[in-house]
């Protein structure tokens, strides 16, 4: 959380992931290269920079996709989810040295502009083997720079949470239009087994972990109906069922709602953090805030407030306890309003 | 179809060249009317800011406009 804009939030465990990531690209690219150099020794410096970056962005998008099923599945991986934004401005870097070499080795060349070669030289779009796949890649790449150029908070801020969210989960549709582009392009010529086996595989690993962790959250996340209700409160837990400084996340109402229990306490606010609308019912009581698992953006959770000197402000609701049980009413405060917890 | 994407290209420029010069008012002033926390922000945040701002400039200057107008 900052409120003046950082060019870049830096702490000693963030520069270490990046050093890390770096290493990782560097060694992939050196170790792509010389495998390649085996396979085919007569290949020239700029085919294989071309390959060996096409590689080594690939392996780090599957990464990418990967951490965010896997934090839901292992609170292990949250480290790895806190610095994601930086990891996908580097595989956008990656990426882009692929892109750029490629559009100087194929397309620049001849009489028409390089961008409007990669559109037109290859029209066959009828034809599998022959297909056009370089303008796949080319919008993923176009995907891949519109959110490496909005990764900063501050366009958090100013497009808004749902916007910005809503821009950046083109990632999936990035991905798609990069397995195509690959199996549609290189694939195509590449006799390889290696090659196809990677890609296939990733495909199957990140829908299938996607689709696994998304049918266990829908298991999880419990739907309230009114059977229980009284006076517009509905009868949620029992409050053993929360663990202390933790919370328990229900729906209801059309409602996302977490309810936290901390110092004998019961307050509930919204389920959806401000900052990229991060679980906020999966993180914790820290020194007395609610902190969200993906970034450690804090909340009062008797107001849904930001400590001061922040602005963020959540939603809150009444909540009762009769017989031990936690009674919640769903209908939602307006932001920032201060609710009585109620007594464990 | 080769020159209509030839257009197409050059309409890109310009819209580029537009979103250069609006970035050059935005990073200068327009951002401290916008967002209030990047005033005393240092040249490398505008630095990294600067393709979105020559990128997203018709969102900008829609935002400001609204801001403006509200005010």
């Amino acid at each position: 959380m900052s409120v003046n804009y950082e060019p870049v939030l830096w702490n000693k465990q963030k520069k270490m992931y990046d050093v890390i990531v770096w290493v990782f690209i560097l060694l992939s690219i050196t170790f792509f290269s010389f495998m390649e150099l085996n396979m085919h020794p007569t290949i020239t410096a700029e085919t294989l920079l071309i390959r060996a970056t096409a590689f080594t962005a690939i392996v780090l998008l599957h990464i990418i996709l990967l951490i965010g099923p896997l934090a839901r599945l292992n609170r292990v991986f949250l480290p790895l989810l806190y610095n994601r934004r930086h990891l996908g401005v580097s595989m956008f870097m990656v990426s882009a040295v692929h892109g750029v070499f490629s559009i100087l080795q194929f397309h620049s060349l001849g009489d028409i502009h390089p961008l409007v070669s990669v559109f037109l030289s290859n029209q066959n779009y009828q034809d599998i083997s022959q297909f056009p796949f370089q303008i796949l890649g080319f919008c993923a790449l176009t995907i891949l720079f519109i959110m490496a150029i909005t990764s900063h908070d501050f366009w958090l801020k100013n497009l808004s949470p749902k916007v910005w969210k809503g821009m950046h989960m083109l990632v999936y549709i990035a991905y798609a239009l990069v397995v195509l582009h690959v199996a549609l392009g290189t694939l195509q010529y590449e006799d390889d087994l290696l090659y196809k086996v990677l890609l296939v595989g990733g495909f199957i690993t990140i829908t299938g972990l996607h689709l696994f962790t998304g049918i266990r959250e829908n298991r999880n996340l419990k739907i309230y109906t009114s059977s229980l209700e009284k006076e517009g409160y509905i009868e949620v837990c029992s409050t053993r069922e929360i663990v202390e400084n933790r919370a328990k996340a229900i729906f209801m109402k059309e409602e996302n709602i977490a309810v936290f229990k901390y110092d004998g306490k019961i307050s509930a606010v919204n389920n959806v953090c401000k900052h990229q609308m991060g679980p906020i019912g999966e993180g914790k009581i820290v020194d007395g805030c609610i902190t969200c698992p993906w970034h450690g953006y804090q909340y009062l959770p008797h107001n849904g407030k930001s400590p001061p000197p922040f602005d963020e402000q959540l939603t809150t609701y009444r909540v009762q306890v009769v017989n031990q049980k936690v009674w919640i009413n769903p209908t939602p405060m307006p932001e920032g309003t201060e609710i009585e917890p109620a007594i464990v | 179809m080769e020159e209509i994407m030839q257009m197409v290209v050059y309409a890109v420029y310009v819209y580029l060249v537009i979103g250069l010069v609006f970035s050059i008012y935005f990073l200068a002033k327009g951002i401290y009317l916008l967002d209030k926390g990047a005033i005393g922000s240092s040249i490398v945040f505008k630095l990294l800011i600067w393709p979105g701002v020559i990128s997203l400039w018709p969102f900008l200057v829609f935002k400001l406009k609204s801001k403006q107008n509200a005010s």
